[in-house]
């Protein structure tokens, strides 16, 4: 009985401390994850879909905008970023912003699928540009940008380019070197947005001032520019580390467009003297490699395979 | 020396011998082909453009590409048996791929840089049809060794235009 009444004790005890105890200590000890924290997690996704919750589409369209400028974007945030970005400018009744995006969605992710919840006007829409790419009528790249014309030594140089229709994942690169040397170096072309985020893409690469320093003598730099896909496959370009392009920085003393400067130089440096001589060279080297290498060729071989059949 | 003792070195030597080593001046081109294009292909039709770096191959594949370069931006090429054109035409043996076969067929390239090399999956009726191609960025082709390639898949376009290229 004197048992019983000790095990009734503590029942009570235990009872009246659950009852008092606090809301929190009610909690389990791993907190559920934060539902943001399950895709790709950047300031510009989070704050995007706040607004996307809450009806604010003008503002939903900026803050994506402003996060596609940022560096450092994994193919993932800017996946989701095309997403969001489509459905927000669906949502706006702006087709061909909605159009762009998904499209650059499609391209690093071909396999990617609307959910079943997503309106009958977008999934339509997805519809019809994933029968556009099947069929290939999606534009290829295209890169307009003009030769560098020879800088004053210095100073950096800005090559601003317009590139259409760059896929996600693919970057656009100004290689260069200094003429001898044998490694290129690189600098990527940054996105110069407008303000609504389409029409003609501006890019600009900036080559800083301290790869082409003043010297009291000219010298060249060889240089390309290549857009090339997450495979380094090159979409487009112009020039090549094989075939590139030239520029001449101008010595401390003379500036581009002097006179003096002109007048003031040897013969031995006038560039057409060197241009002839190269000229006389290469036909000299042409009629030399003509006549003793005869046609050498290398054999390519070509293995066909079809593809397995998907399970 | 016993027939015990001589076995094992017979075997030692025979586990030795490994496959050849690949041929000087040989590179590889390994091209899957779309099992859409497998079921009509009758030909490959090869040819390799100057230039390459100047050329979409995107814009390439989309249709033929007798309508989109000149002849004078072919390079002559030969095949094994010492045939020489700007084009290549090489029968496909259908059964054989669709099992699972491989072709293989050997392309001579001058030794050169900058090329685009485009394979085209064609029917070789009255007039010919275009499927689909795919077309590869060559750096540079030598006559020593070169690195081994991954062809561009052949993925089926189709489209109303002939194939055709004069030799």
């Amino acid at each position: 009985m004197h048992g019983h009444c000790r095990r009734l004790r503590g029942w009570v005890l235990l009872l009246v401390l659950g009852l008092a105890a606090r809301p929190g200590w009610s909690q389990p000890f791993f907190p559920e994850p934060v539902f943001s924290q399950l895709g790709p997690a950047s300031p510009a996704i989070t704050e995007a879909r706040e607004q996307l919750d809450q009806g604010e589409f003008e503002k939903a369209r900026r803050t994506l905008l402003e996060g596609l400028d940022a560096p450092d974007l994994t193919d993932d945030q800017l996946v989701e970023l095309y997403r969001l970005l489509g459905l927000t400018a669906l949502y706006l009744g702006d087709e061909p912003q909605a159009r762009d995006a998904y499209e650059k969605l499609l391209q690093a992710r071909p396999d990617y699928e609307l959910p079943r919840s997503a309106p009958p006007k977008l999934r339509a829409l997805y519809a019809r540009i994933r029968e556009d790419i099947k069929s290939r009528r999606v534009r290829p790249v295209t890169l307009d940008v003009d030769p560098i014309p020879d800088p004053p030594g210095g100073e950096p140089v800005v090559v601003v380019a317009t590139i259409h229709d760059l896929a996600l994942g693919a970057r656009a690169r100004l290689f260069y070197r200094r003429a001898g040397d044998e490694a290129y170096s690189s600098v990527d072309f940054a996105r110069e947005r407008t303000p609504d985020g389409r029409g003609r893409e501006q890019y600009r690469a900036v080559l800083p001032a301290y790869e082409v320093p003043s010297e009291p003598e000219a010298y060249e730099m060889e240089y390309y520019f290549e857009v090339a896909d997450a495979a380094q496959r090159r979409l487009a370009g112009r020039g090549d580390s094989f075939m590139p392009l030239i520029f001449q920085v101008a010595p401390r003393a003379q500036r581009p467009g002097t006179a003096a400067g002109a007048a003031s130089r040897p013969w031995y440096k006038s560039p057409w003297l060197w241009v002839g001589v190269g000229a006389v060279a290469i036909g000299a080297t042409a009629g030399v490699v003509a006549l003793t290498s005869g046609e050498e060729r290398g054999r390519v071989p070509i293995t066909i395979r079809v593809e397995p059949p998907t399970p | 020396m016993s027939l015990r003792l001589l076995s094992p070195l017979l075997l030692l030597a025979l586990t030795a011998c490994g496959p050849d080593a690949e041929p000087a001046g040989r590179f590889g081109l390994a091209l899957t082909m779309e099992r859409a294009v497998a079921g009509d292909v009758q030909a490959l039709q090869v040819a390799v453009l100057t230039r390459g770096s100047s050329r979409s191959c995107t814009e390439l594949q989309r249709t033929c590409l007798s309508t989109q370069v000149k002849r004078d931006d072919l390079v002559v090429l030969k095949d094994g048996q010492g045939r020489e054109g700007r084009v290549l035409r090489f029968p496909v043996d259908l059964a054989s791929l669709q099992s699972g076969g491989s072709l293989e067929l050997a392309v001579d390239v001058p030794v050169g840089r900058d090329y685009a090399l485009v394979i085209e999956a064609i029917t070789t009726g009255t007039p010919p049809g275009f499927l689909g191609s795919s077309c590869n960025y060559l750096r540079e082709v030598n006559a020593g060794d070169n690195a081994p390639l991954i062809a561009a898949p052949l993925t089926l376009t189709g489209g109303a235009c002939n194939p055709s290229i004069a030799p």
